[in-house]
């Protein structure tokens, strides 16, 4: 029973820290679509990846310094918008534009940043779908 | 005249009547079908297509067993927005094809020929084979897939297509079981502009999830100049894996 017991734990604990696993926790649910907030900081990570950028961001600001996490639109959408491979890298001062989480808190979903040398990346895509039941059917 | 030299005239004039044979049927065949290749995204600047499971107050026309089946996946991932997606998996049919060159997003891509039509979408890297003629095998051979299977034939201008062997998905826009199937008309047009505009006019019928038919029509506008990129989503998982593998030696020497 003990073995058993040992093993679920073992488990458990191998299936909450599992990379894959940890990676894979995207979801677009918690964040505010309908709002957009801009801040400045410097990159300590950054992954322009599909199906979602993971980005985390040190701001120092009158709250102090602290990292912030990030998701954000995934690598086609920003290339489509002139983001390019090392455009932004660790270490680099940028501007984001973001949703806010829902439940408030820090961190949000990059929808625009402005790279060091004032490339704008921007996305102006609809983050969620209108509120309809049927497909669009415009005439041509 | 020398024999040899009629010999060169006859043969030169069989080859010519051998080569008209041969393109001609292909030059008709393709005057009489339109060609649909090419890269394409939506067409108008509509709204985003719906994404994952519906929600429990869908107005879409579930039966019963339909509604319990939504709603019992609907009761794990709460009311946010988890999908296949999130995890790179692609979304599946029809959700795959209306997601299809959303706000210029993640075009399509058809690759045309008279046996096998390939619908390439850009995101997750999803592809449905539109097989024709004798490329059509029967029903109890299809694998069933996310994206089924999809037999489809002429009907003048207009390429019909019948998706079946879909799996049971409640988690897409268009929810269905395995017994689904999806009748697409595709139609080619010009828009006032001249623009080339491709509409799919679709039909989803599955006695299991819905007591009617669910309809809805799909546009696209050719992108001459577009492409395809690439879309890798499960390299970092690999990446991660090696990092994770790479921390646990370094604590091993430790």
């Amino acid at each position: 029973m003990r073995r058993v017991a040992t093993l679920l734990a073992s488990l458990t604990i191998l299936t909450a820290f599992h990379p894959m696993v940890a990676r894979a926790h995207h979801s677009a649910a918690m964040y505010d679509f309908t709002r957009t907030e801009w801040l400045v900081g410097t990159v300590k990570e950054i992954r322009v990846m599909n199906p979602h950028t993971s980005l985390v961001l040190v701001v120092s600001n009158d709250r102090g310094s602290r990292e912030i996490r990030f998701e954000g639109h995934g690598a086609n959408n920003f290339y489509r918008v002139g983001w390019r491979a090392n455009l932004v890298k660790v270490g680099d001062r940028i501007r984001i534009r973001f949703n806010p989480r829902k439940e408030g808190g820090e961190g949000g979903f990059v929808t625009g940043f402005v790279t060091p040398q004032g490339k704008q990346i921007m996305l102006d895509v609809p983050s969620r779908p209108a509120d309809v039941q049927a497909p669009s059917d415009q005439a041509p | 005249m020398e024999p040899l030299y009629a010999s060169a005239i006859i043969r030169f004039w069989l080859i010519g009547a051998c080569a008209l044979g041969c393109i001609a049927p292909q030059t008709r065949a393709g005057e009489a079908h339109p060609d649909f290749s090419g890269v394409w995204v939506a067409y108008g600047a509509g709204p985003l297509p719906l994404l994952g499971t519906p929600p429990n107050d869908s107005k879409l026309p579930f039966t019963a067993e339909g509604r319990r089946k939504v709603q019992a996946l609907r009761a794990i991932i709460g009311n946010g927005e988890d999908r296949p997606g999130n995890y790179c998996l692609g979304s599946g049919m029809p959700e795959s094809m209306l997601f299809s060159g959303a706000t210029g997003q993640y075009p399509m891509e058809i690759v045309q020929r008279p046996d096998l039509i390939l619908i390439l979408y850009e995101s997750h890297m999803e592809v449905r084979h539109l097989y024709l003629g004798h490329k059509i095998i029967a029903e109890a051979d299809r694998l069933p897939a996310r994206n089924g299977y999809s037999a489809a034939h002429w009907d003048g201008g207009t390429l019909v297509v019948e998706t079946t062997a879909l799996k049971e998905q409640e988690d897409e826009a268009y929810p269905h079981s395995e017994q689904a199937q999806i009748l697409e008309r595709y139609q080619l047009a010009a828009d006032d502009k001249g623009e080339k505009v491709l509409t799919d006019t679709w039909t989803l019928t599955d006695p299991v999830f819905y007591t009617e038919p669910v309809r809805g029509v799909k546009r696209w506008v050719l992108d001459t100049n577009g492409i395809l990129l690439p879309y890798d989503c499960t390299e970092q998982f690999w990446v991660d894996h090696l990092d994770s593998l790479r921390k646990a030696k370094v604590e091993k020497k430790r």
